[in-house]
């Protein structure tokens, strides 16, 4: 086992949700930048597609919801190893969704193609959630961080921190350790 | 005799298309993408153009200035709902009605039309044959067109038509393999090089008093990184991802980033890399994080996926299939 290996283990380990937990905490402090930002970026997305139709506290009153029903929300894998944190994961990925939903139909062109209740976005965050709907995420991110204009006009849905600059990934071929 | 005539033209007509693709040197390749770059960046220039990706079209309206105080522009968009991305500088600010300003992310904002190709030269060089063909007609200028041929089948032909004096891009289409449709274009439609641009223009329309200043480092990724700093020292090292061969050949690597991401339990590892024209994104994940049925292909963008040793690994780009492919073979994740 090599220090490569050892370093994706720590991505599925405990250890490096650490990290995350700290993230999410930051968001959770409605009083600090994180958290307005945070709320900047899906509300653009909303706007972005179209739909001006959340109030700039959408995501304080979606997120009392949220913890009403967090039985509902709570994706289905992290049942039984991260128990103490479905609530906070619930929030995060729900919210990620609301971005996502905004870029999607953004992306898929103004034909109202959007989906646009909270019920629906719901919906979008479930596990049996169809591709088709959600549209391609992996396209979203893609185009979100590096596109022209028309696809910068999406939020930028990633919540994770930037790793530090130059702190590559060992691109070398296989025997060349 | 009409038919020998025929021939007569055709014969001319491939032999002076192959005499006007003139093969560019590399320091005339070099000085000819630097001249690009600076061209967006330092001249005055108005105008309206139009992208087009598939058969969605979409027109915006730019100014941009440069004086003093460094490159000021406003872009907005003349088709659906109102955007406008004000620059100043390295920042770029959307703004639309009945939102928050958002500050985009500054290697985004590089890629704007004009300036697609500002940095990156090297790269750019080392996997494209850069070659002048004849010149044409944007937006009423007339223009040289460069043809930027692939060195291998890793990446797409992209045709260029740039003003000669003053080096303005006009024109940038990007050709798939086979197909005689560019799959994305921008073009001017109308430009005017040079000339006062009155400062109140680029004034951003949507923005609110309360709201017009938005401090220095609220992309969000800015905003997070900056938060994990403040909130953990002990942030652990992130976790890196073996590559089982080289990723293919041309290609560096830009950046990574490690993101939560909608619907998925896990967080997911994006590696972002170009070969100074093109650029592919690479997802790693946990097979737990479900595997997703998505089209191979959407618009310009080729995507490939597969799942191996209990991950994950989706790429796209605006690449050749077999682009796409090659990259989740490079990674080997445990």
């Amino acid at each position: 086992m090599n220090a490569r290996h050892e370093q994706i283990s720590a991505l599925i380990d405990d250890e490096s949700d650490e990290s995350l937990d700290a993230l999410i905490a930051a968001l959770e402090d409605e009083e600090g930048d994180a958290a307005k930002t945070w709320q900047a970026y899906h509300l653009i997305g909303d706007v972005m597609a179209g739909r001006p139709a959340f109030s700039s506290d959408f995501m304080a009153s979606f997120s009392t919801r949220l913890a009403e029903e967090p039985v509902v929300l709570a994706p289905r894998a992290l049942g039984q190893r991260h128990d103490r944190r479905v609530p906070r994961w619930a929030a995060l990925s729900v919210a990620a969704s609301v971005a996502i939903v905004g870029a999607t139909s953004w992306y898929m062109g103004r034909d109202g193609q959007g989906l646009t209740t909270p019920s629906t976005i719901l919906a979008v965050n479930s596990p049996v959630a169809t591709p088709n709907a959600v549209g391609n995420p992996y396209l979203v991110a893609h185009q979100a961080l590096l596109g022209n204009p028309r696809f910068s006009a999406k939020p930028v849905i990633l919540t994770g921190a930037e790793l530090v600059a130059n702190s590559t990934i060992p691109v070398t071929a296989a025997g060349g350790r | 005799m009409n038919c020998y005539v025929t021939l007569l033209g055709c014969m001319l007509a491939v032999l002076s298309c192959v005499q006007a693709a003139e093969l560019l040197t590399a320091s005339e390749g070099v000085n000819l993408l630097r001249k690009m770059g600076s061209a967006a960046r330092t001249m005055n220039y108005s105008g309206i153009y139009l992208y087009r990706q598939g058969e969605s079209i979409e027109t915006f309206r730019i100014s941009h200035l440069f004086d003093a105080n460094g490159e000021q522009e406003k872009r907005e968009s003349l088709d659906g709902l109102p955007r406008e991305f004000i620059r100043n500088n390295d920042q770029i600010i959307a703004y639309s009605p009945d939102m928050r300003p958002m500050a985009l992310d500054r290697r985004t904002a590089n890629k704007f039309f004009p300036g697609v190709i500002a940095d990156q030269v090297v790269d750019v060089l080392n996997n494209y044959t850069l070659r002048k063909l004849d010149t044409d007609r944007v937006a009423g200028q007339e223009c040289q067109i460069i043809v930027l041929e692939p060195k291998d089948k890793l990446r797409n032909l992209h045709r260029l038509c740039v003003e000669p004096t003053s080096g303005l891009l006009l024109r940038t289409a990007m050709y798939a393999t086979g197909r005689r449709e560019a799959i994305e274009q921008f073009s001017f439609l109308q430009l005017e090089i040079g000339g006062a641009i009155d400062k109140n223009t680029l004034r951003p329309t949507y923005a609110n008093k309360s709201s017009h200043e938005v401090p220095a480092g609220t992309t969000l990724l800015e905003t997070l990184a900056r938060a994990a700093a403040e909130a953990g020292k002990k942030q652990p090292a992130i976790a890196n991802v073996a590559l089982a061969s080289d990723v293919p050949n041309g290609f560096r690597l830009l950046k990574q980033l490690r993101s939560a991401f909608p619907g998925k339990p896990n967080p997911v590892n994006l590696y972002v890399f170009t070969d100074g024209v093109a650029i592919v994104s690479v997802f790693v994940e946990p097979a737990e994080n479900g595997f997703l049925s998505i089209p191979a292909s959407q618009g310009a963008v080729n995507v490939y996926s597969r799942q191996q040793n209990g991950w994950i690994v989706t790429a796209l780009g605006e690449v050749p299939a077999q682009t796409v492919q090659l990259f989740t073979q490079a990674f080997l994740p445990r």
